[in-house]
């Protein structure tokens, strides 16, 4: 019995630690310089961070622009959406 | 149409002709989705492309999406409220727009928004949007003449914005 509950938590804390992505999607309506701002605006990244994912979204159709807790990346997708992004939640390889 | 800063607090957008003027009245309007099932789809996009996600999603319509729709509200009562106070011209019929700095986030925002909903409402490509395409007349040819229009005044509030 005992054991049992160990397996059981051990888990799921391991699915509680496994890294989220937030994913950007290429969305041709969106501006580029709206894009970056909104990238600087929600993760406090600078110019240049912002820009290089925002080309990356741009050129290759999706960026991971964040990558950590499950809570606080659904935290950043809710706050993308409010911005008109379309950005998903994955699971990091 | 002119764009000017007159001060640190406002800008103006004046001569603005009465189809440019009408564009600009089109705005809260245009960023509803209405019935249209693809604008709707496209401003409440989902939350993850993952299948056993299906209690995300579903949360994600309950809770996140109202608070979404509150913040799109917002933007789009400023807009509303500055167009209260759009100006016309008495001596060439033109009209002059007045926005307030602190306004121009809200600004940015629901133009976004108005051209995502018209660009998913009238299913336009990648193609048309890129492609010079004269006003030809008829409900898609003013959507996309909105679509570009509503762009070039993001870029320069966005300018705006950023200081430069």
């Amino acid at each position: 019995m005992t054991e049992t509950v160990i397996e059981q938590e051990t888990k799921s804390g391991t699915a509680v630690d496994t890294p989220w992505n937030v994913v950007v999607h290429n969305d041709p309506v969106n501006l580029m310089t709206y894009v970056s701002r909104v990238f600087e605006k929600v993760f406090g990244y600078s110019r240049e961070r912002a820009e290089k994912h925002m080309m990356e979204v741009h050129q290759k159709g999706r960026s991971i622009v964040w990558t950590g807790l499950r809570e606080r990346a659904e935290a950043y997708v809710e706050q993308l959406h409010g911005y008109l992004l379309l950005a998903t939640l994955e699971k990091s390889q | 149409m002119q764009f000017s800063r007159p001060d640190q607090q406002t800008v103006v957008l004046s001569h603005l002709d009465p189809l440019l003027a009408d564009l600009l009245r089109s705005v809260p309007a245009s960023a509803d989705p209405g019935d249209s099932e693809s604008a709707r789809a496209r401003l409440f996009s989902a939350p993850s492309h993952d299948q056993e996600e299906a209690d995300l999603l579903e949360d994600w319509q309950e809770y996140v999406a109202p608070e979404l729709a509150k913040i799109f509200q917002s933007s789009i009562e400023v807009i509303e409220a500055d167009l209260r106070k759009l100006h016309i011209e008495t001596k060439d019929g033109n009209a002059t727009l007045s926005i307030g700095f602190d306004r121009l986030e809200s600004w940015v925002h629901g133009l976004n928004q108005a051209r995502l909903a018209l660009v998913a409402r009238h299913d336009f490509t990648e193609a048309e949007m890129e492609e010079f395409l004269p006003f030809t007349g008829g409900e898609r040819s003013l959507a996309l003449l909105q679509v570009r229009f509503y762009g070039i005044l993001q870029e320069l509030f966005l300018r705006e914005l950023e200081g430069n």
